[in-house]
Formats: structure tokens, C-alpha cells, sequence
């Protein structure tokens, strides 16, 4: 493709020229900027998800975008409409079943692990349907940057402007919603609207997301990110900046990466963002152990901020 | 009709039938047990764990086999008790899942002949391209863990709906976990070959999810959920060999989904079986309290919620949920602080 007429390009250790070479295709400027937009909205919403405990619906939203790409594609429709529509309609599909199941969640993750599977065999349907596309569903699964454009940049930046702003507007609430919904509730917040406004937030970064890292490794922008820095630190405003910090990091990472290599992005940023999940591990535990051993409670924590601050972890602070 | 006559399809039907029979075995305990999410995982390890096995130039099965067998046993030591968090496999399964794809590029770009047909055939299934010797193989492994699954049905069903008393009775609730997790491998490294790895998910919770929706009683819901499970497989392998436009995998999801979807037209109330209402108090309350226990205990702890508050709300929410209050409301003894006199007060019902 595109890659090919490219006088193989060979990574030098100079940064700056590297930089400028790579972002003398227009592709790859689009995809890093698509990639930015993606990952701060899914970062901010998968802190949220993170912290509701709602991996397994964003999984499945995710699988969603397969069918809808794929049927875009046989019908010969753009794909983003295909993305951003069958992930906002499944939400609110899971919005709609989830209300009744609350306390049936055994069958409740049933329907969804059916509703999930039923999607994928939809999309391979279509796929298998359509036949004119090469690479097979490989592309739509696993993601690829080549083929961003600039009218998917703009719809990507909208979105998530659009994600963002509600999300800001209801931030709060939802926080309480969250951390302890029967109080929340009897406080008067509407904690069955948030949830279900949740989902199409989600539904809509999940979209996102799919164009870059396909729509089965979401999570490595979702998931990872987010526990990332919530592993870091239990404050949320720095939790939330964190995990945006990472998903960039990841995300731009990842694309360096995937110009040099023949590989798909997604293997890239999952394979990134996982090492970061690691390491915050490591951090944390390493805390926790020169925590335990500095004497007494209180001093011990100080210690424990003043030494993280002189040491190379730029994440301070513990609560 | 004649496309029976064809050996394509005698394997497909007789590998077919066995594999939906351990599926749907499995998959009982696995929506029992609430772990449908470690299923989803496993469906994401079987895919890495092929292509890992093709790119290294193995047998496929052998990397599928060990890949899901040796992660489901890895799941179970990592989470508590047996029981893995939600976020940590997720961030585990994206991983992998990517490393499967740096296998299936290795794969396709190291052989010139092989196109991305084996990605698509692993992730979606080739029911239809099985030989007569990877049939009886298919059927003796299948048959293995349907076997083994049986005999460890009881304390199994025992442990999963009260795990505490089981405990207390004896019943080494921790091995059986790990053992239910490498039957749970071994059985989506199965289906894997049925219906793809992305598709196994709806093979072991469908049939499952059904029979769960159509009966209260523990072992019959199990043999209903083989028995559907082995249905939805003919009907769909034989819908696809009369309309070969369907890929078969496809067929037999479709089938499954539409089953699952008729159970909830049949009680359109839409009660499951942690709302013990009107009718059935006994054991479907029971039952009923030990699935939310169940399902709860995986969701307590989180990092700001702290797991105090969790735990109420799990129990305000179910005695709320459950809609189960006594008729006489329960009294309890208040002394005087002397000790001497002790009158009762009533209790009153919530809401």
C-alpha cells in the first residue's frame, strides 16, 4: 500500500528528522492526530468504566463496531457511520436490559456474552458476504492506520468534543453515582439516567477507538490506561490526567512503531500499554513495601512521598 | 436431502454434536458461576494460542490446547480465591489478543503461499474442513471433558451455590475451581475448532443462558443446556449446508441466539432466577440469593468504593431486588438498660 512507495523507512536515532519524515505523509499525520483525539476521550471515559466495574459491557460495545463497519462497508457506506451507529445502539440495548436484570447478574452476563458473539458472527457474515475486501476481517480486528482521512479526523474531533463536554457536565454526579450509588440515590441523582447516559458515552469512545486499534484490542486505549493510573494514585483529578498522559503515550508510541514495522498497530499500542500496566504494578508494590518498612504509619508515608519525589517516578503522592 | 451423504458434513455433524455437548456443559457452571468474562478471555488466548503454534510452525491444536488450558489455570491463582478481576484480565486478554495478531502477521508474511486465510479460519471456525482423524480426535477430547465435568458436577454445583458451607462440609472448593477452570480451557480450545475462537463465547452461554431462563432445577437446567447446545449445532450446520451462503458458524450462533431470544418471549415478565416473586419461594430463593451472592462478590472491591460500602449496598440491594420480606415482620428483643424488663418492636419492612 502507501508504505510501499516509501523508500523503506529505517528508524534513526534522530528524533527530529524522524519525526519530519514521518509526518511527510499525510497519513500518518491524520493518524496521529486521529489517535490523539482517541486516546484522550478514551482514556477519560475508560476511567469512568474502570471505576464502575463495567469492563465486560465495554467489551462488548466494542465488539459491536465489527458488525457495523462491516455492514457499512457491504452496503458501501462510510465507516464511521457504521462505528459510531451500531456502538451507540448497542448501548443503549445494554441500557435497556440492563435495568430490569440488576440483581440477576449471572444471566445478565449471559445475554451479554450471547448479544457479543451474535455480533461477531454478524460481522463475519457480512465480511464473507462482501468478499471484494483483501485482507479479509483482519484489518476491521486488529486495526490499521493507513486508511484514516481527513473526514474521519473531523468526525472523530466532534465526537469526542461532544463526549467530553457531557461527560464534564456530569462528572460529578456520576463520580457519586459510582463510588456509592444507594446513597447517590437517595440524594436525589438520578443514577439509572447517568448509567444509561454512561453507556452511549461509552458506546461513542468505544466507536473511537475502534478505527485505530480495531475493534477487538479497544481495551489497550480503554482499559489499560485507566488502571494504569489508578494503580499510580487513588486521587481522581490526578488519576484522570494520568491515564490520558498514558493512552498519548501509548497511542503515538504505537504509531512510531507500527511505521518502522510490518506489524499491525494494535499489537503495538496493546503491547505498550500492557508494559506500562506492569511497571505501575511494580511501582505500586515497590511503594507498599518501602512503606511498610519505614517505622511508624504516619512517618512512614511521608518518607515514602519525599522519597518517590527524589526518585525517578515522576507519580507522587499515595492516598 | 443429500448434502447429508456428504463426508464433509457426517464429520461436521458428528464432531459438532459432541463438541455442543461439552459446551453446554461447561457453559452451565460457567453462567452458575458468573465467570462468563473468563470465557471471554479464553476465547481471545485460544486465538494467540494457534496462530503462536502456526507462526512457530506447530500443530495447531497443540497451541490451542495449551494456551487455553495453562491461562484458565493461570486466571484461577491470580484472582482471589479462584476467582479473577475484571480489569486485570482485561488488560491481560487486550495484551494477548495483540500478540496474537503480531503471530498471525509473522504467520502470513513468513509462508508467501498462506494467505489471511488461517487468522480468519481460527477466529471464525472451519467446521466444515474437518478430516476424518481430527473428528475422533475432536470427539474423544470432547467426550474426556464431558466425563470429567460429570464427575465433578455435584461438589462442584455444591461449591458454586454456597461456597462457605461447602467449605465447611469438606468440600475442597479451591481445587474444584481450578479444575472447573481447566475444563473451561480445554473446552474453548474445542470449540474453538467448531465455531472460532471469537464465537465460542456464544456456544457455552446461550444454551446455558436458555436453560438457566427455563427451569430452577440445577440438574436438569444442565442437561437441558447440553441438549440445547447439541440442537442449535444440528440446526445450524444443516442451515448452512442448504443455504451455503451462511458460513456455518454464523448459522449456529443465529440459531443459539434466536433460542435464547424466544426463552425471554416465553415468560415475557422477565423474571430470572435471582428474583424469586410471586410463585416459586423455596429453592428458587435459595438459589436465587446464593446467584446474587455470587455475582457480588466478584464486584466488591474497588479502589474508592470502599468494600465496606459495597457489601451493603450488595445486601440493600438484593433483599430489595429479592422482594422476599416475611409476612409476620420479624421482631427483635430491646432490653432496659438495668437488664430487668424486655419488651418487643417490630421491625418494619423496607420500602
Amino acid at each position: 500500500m502507501l508504505l510501499a512507495d516509501a523508500p523503506s523507512p529505517a528508524f534513526s536515532w534522530n528524533l527530529f528528522t524522524d519525526l519530519q519524515e514521518m509526518w511527510a505523509y499525510p497519513f500518518m499525520v491524520n493518524a496521529c492526530r486521529a489517535g490523539a483525539i482517541v486516546a484522550l476521550v478514551c482514556a477519560v471515559v475508560g476511567w469512568f468504566m474502570v471505576l464502575r466495574r463495567q469492563t465486560f459491557a465495554g467489551h462488548t460495545l466494542s465488539v459491536a463496531a465489527f458488525p457495523g463497519a462491516s455492514l457499512a462497508i457491504l452496503l458501501g457506506l462510510s465507516t464511521s457511520l457504521g462505528y459510531f451507529g451500531f456502538c451507540v445502539a448497542t448501548a443503549l440495548v445494554i441500557a435497556a436490559l440492563g435495568r430490569k436484570g440488576r440483581d440477576a447478574g449471572a444471566e445478565e452476563s449471559a445475554v451479554t456474552g450471547t448479544v457479543q458473539a451474535f455480533a461477531l458472527a454478524c460481522g463475519y457474515l457480512f465480511i464473507s458476504l462482501y468478499k471484494g475486501l483483501l485482507e479479509g476481517p483482519t484489518a476491521l480486528l486488529f486495526g490499521s492506520f493507513l486508511g484514516i482521512t481527513t473526514g474521519q479526523v473531523t468526525v472523530l474531533a466532534v465526537v469526542g468534543v461532544i463526549v467530553l463536554a457531557v461527560l464534564a457536565v456530569i462528572g460529578r454526579p456520576l463520580l457519586f453515582a459510582t463510588v456509592d450509588p444507594e446513597v447517590a440515590a437517595g440524594r436525589g441523582v438520578p443514577v439509572r439516567l447517568l448509567s444509561a447516559l454512561f453507556l452511549v458515552l461509552l458506546g461513542a469512545a468505544t466507536a473511537g477507538a475502534s478505527q485505530i486499534t480495531g475493534t477487538l484490542l479497544v481495551f489497550a486505549l480503554m482499559v489499560i490506561p485507566a488502571a494504569t493510573a489508578q494503580q499510580l494514585t487513588a486521587r481522581p483529578g490526578l488519576s484522570l490526567a494520568l491515564a490520558a498522559l498514558v493512552g498519548l503515550a501509548c497511542c503515538w508510541l504505537g504509531l512510531i512503531a507500527a511505521y518502522y514495522q510490518p506489524y499491525p498497530l494494535g499489537f503495538f499500542v496493546t503491547g505498550i500499554a500492557f508494559a506500562g500496566y506492569l511497571l505501575a504494578h511494580l511501582v505500586r508494590i515497590l511503594g507498599e513495601a518501602r512503606g511498610r518498612a519505614g517505622g511508624s504509619r504516619a512517618g512512614g508515608s511521608r518518607a515514602r512521598r519525599s522519597r518517590r519525589r527524589g526518585s525517578s517516578f515522576p507519580i507522587g503522592g499515595t492516598a | 436431502m443429500n448434502a447429508l451423504t456428504q463426508p464433509f458434513l457426517q464429520h461436521a455433524l458428528l464432531a459438532g454434536t459432541f463438541i455442543a455437548l461439552a459446551a453446554g456443559l461447561v457453559g452451565y457452571f460457567l453462567v452458575l458461576r458468573a465467570q462468563i468474562f473468563t470465557g471471554d478471555a479464553l476465547s481471545h488466548v485460544a486465538f494467540t494460542g494457534a496462530m503462536a503454534a502456526l507462526a512457530g510452525g506447530y500443530d495447531l491444536r497443540l497451541g490451542l490446547f495449551a494456551a487455553t488450558i495453562g491461562v484458565g489455570l493461570l486466571m484461577g491463582g491470580v484472582g482471589r480465591r479462584g476467582r479473577p478481576d475484571d480489569v486485570a484480565i482485561g488488560s491481560v486478554f487486550a495484551w494477548i489478543l495483540g500478540l496474537g495478531a503480531f503471530f498471525l502477521t509473522r504467520y502470513t508474511t513468513s509462508r508467501s503461499g498462506v494467505q489471511g486465510g488461517a487468522g480468519t479460519t481460527v477466529l471464525f471456525g472451519s467446521i466444515f474442513g474437518l478430516n476424518g482423524s481430527q473428528t475422533l480426535l475432536a470427539v474423544a477430547i470432547a467426550v474426556t471433558i464431558c466425563a470429567m465435568l460429570l464427575l465433578i458436577a455435584r461438589p462442584l454445583l455444591f461449591a458454586t451455590l454456597d461456597e462457605a458451607v461447602a467449605a465447611a462440609r469438606g468440600v475442597p472448593v479451591r481445587l474444584l475451581g481450578f479444575g472447573f477452570l481447566a475444563l473451561v480451557g480445554a473446552c474453548a480450545a474445542e470449540a474453538t475448532q467448531a465455531v472460532g475462537s471469537l464465537l465460542l463465547l456464544g456456544l457455552l452461554a446461550a444454551p446455558a443462558g436458555a436453560a438457566i431462563r427455563l427451569t430452577d432445577r440445577p440438574f436438569r437446567a444442565l442437561a437441558l443446556a447440553a441438549c440445547l447446545a447439541v440442537g442449535e449445532m444440528w440446526a445450524g450446520l444443516l442451515l448452512s449446508a442448504e443455504l451455503p451462503k451462511l458460513p456455518p458458524s454464523f448459522a449456529i450462533m443465529a440459531t443459539a441466539s434466536a433460542v435464547y431470544a424466544a426463552t425471554f418471549l416465553r415468560r415475557g415478565r422477565g423474571r430470572g432466577p435471582g428474583r424469586a416473586g410471586s410463585g416459586r419461594f423455596g429453592f428458587g430463593f435459595g438459589f436465587g440469593q446464593a446467584l446474587v451472592m455470587r455475582c457480588r462478590d466478584d464486584l466488591t472491591v474497588s479502589q474508592l468504593g470502599s468494600h465496606a460500602t459495597a457489601r451493603s449496598a450488595v445486601w440493600t440491594g438484593s433483599i430489595k431486588g429479592a422482594a422476599v420480606w416475611p409476612r409476620h415482620p420479624p421482631t427483635s428483643r430491646v432490653r432496659s438498660p438495668d437488664g430487668s424488663a424486655s419488651t418487643t418492636c417490630r421491625v418494619p419492612a423496607p420500602g
